[in-house]
């Protein structure tokens, strides 16, 4: 089962403008990851975040979330797994502890997802972002699973999930989702 | 004591109230008014709606068919616009010529102790600005469109925080009602 699960701001920003190594989620995008900590210690949060990951197989995610995402998720990154960019610029392997590799893939998200596929064998795939990434997923009916966990702030500006490209797919919402400290969390099957 | 000033709004995952067309017609057929759009009528004591959204609903969906909440309300309607309201104006609609703050003092004084519901994206948007909504009542469509009239403007002056107050679910319509906190002045 392939999925997205991202974080989202009411008015539809899965980041603040100006996303930069030195500003991962862009200016006031912070806000949209708090729930995940909140109340939690740094142990906790690793445990929950590593729960979260559980049962995927490979990630598939665009080459800015990588440079921004490489130094925050350290050395034993919470994935335990392949995780396969798209990007337009070659390269080497990145392998961390833990079994996470960061593995560069040049020829496309086409490519890039048959690679997440023969890595993930019967597990599920995590395509986490960005947004150029999950448009081109979403629009070519590769994603089973929409899971946004929608924050209550209006940012204005910044990394707009949806586009003009992923009009009308129709969704199913699934039940089983819930509210908790703030989040609304919204899990959608998406219909072919 | 006096009601609370709600916008009520419909929108698609992808954040859009009308199709760009205007059009509602990509709504799910059978959500119908979802449970707390539902219990909301009965305290409603004027709707206030902007121009733009009058003219689109009167044009999709004729008085003898389309009445705010299918029907269920039948109290005043106020409309907020700074041109000459149309000639054939119907009677259970009133027109209020002016600026925001007249067109919230008229619907607050119709309301009694009623709620202002306010209706339409430029309209919410300006008193969600202005500091005038005690509530944001928005059901959330399975659907994304793509295009149309969003529900939230960008821009600096956008930026907002909520807290959730209640939340429900899983219908087709996620509903969320919240409520703004108080916005920094520069």
């Amino acid at each position: 089962m392939i999925f997205a699960d991202l974080s989202i701001s009411l008015d539809g920003f899965i980041a603040g403008p100006h996303v930069g190594v030195d500003n991962p989620l862009g200016d006031g995008g912070e806000q949209l990851h708090d729930w995940m900590f909140a109340g939690r210690s740094a142990a906790d949060s690793r445990a929950w975040e590593e729960q979260r990951f559980a049962t995927t197989g490979a990630l598939l995610m665009g080459r800015t979330m990588l440079d921004v995402g490489v130094g925050p998720w350290g050395d034993e990154p919470v994935f335990h797994a392949p995780v396969f960019v798209v990007t337009h610029r070659d390269g080497e392997p990145i392998g961390k502890a833990g079994g996470t590799t960061y593995t560069l893939v040049a020829d496309g998200p086409d490519a890039a997802l048959r690679q997440a596929l023969a890595a993930a064998r019967e597990q599920d795939i995590c395509v986490a972002g960005g947004a150029t990434v999950v448009q081109h997923y979403l629009a070519a009916g590769a994603i089973d699973q929409l899971r946004l966990h929608v924050v209550p702030v209006l940012l204005g500006d910044g990394v707009r999930l949806f586009s003009t490209a992923t009009s009308g797919t129709d969704l199913t919402l699934l039940p089983g989702v819930h509210e908790d400290a703030g989040v609304v969390h919204l899990q959608y099957r998406m219909r072919r | 004591m006096t009601g609370r000033t709600i916008w009520h709004f419909t929108m698609s995952l992808d954040g859009f109230i009308a199709d760009r067309d205007g059009s509602l017609a990509w709504m799910p057929a059978d959500a119908g008014p979802a449970q707390m759009g539902h219990d909301l009528v009965p305290s409603v004591g004027a709707i206030l709606v902007g121009r733009r959204s009058y003219d689109v609903g009167i044009r999709l969906n004729p008085p003898a068919g389309g009445k705010p909440y299918g029907g269920r309300y039948t109290g005043p309607v106020l409309v907020l616009t700074h041109r000459r309201p149309p000639a054939a104006a119907y009677p259970a609609i009133r027109f209020v010529v002016g600026e925001l703050r007249d067109g919230l003092a008229q619907a607050r004084a119709a309301a009694g102790d009623g709620d202002v519901v306010i209706f339409g994206a430029s309209l919410g948007q300006q008193c969600l600005r202005a500091g005038e909504l005690d509530e944001v009542l928005a059901h959330i469509a399975p659907v994304l469109l793509g295009a149309g009239t969003p529900a939230f403007s960008p821009g600096e002056d956008a930026v907002q925080s909520f807290d959730v107050l209640e939340r429900s679910g899983p219908d087709e319509m996620t509903s969320i009602r919240l409520a703004p906190r108080a916005r920094a002045r520069a």
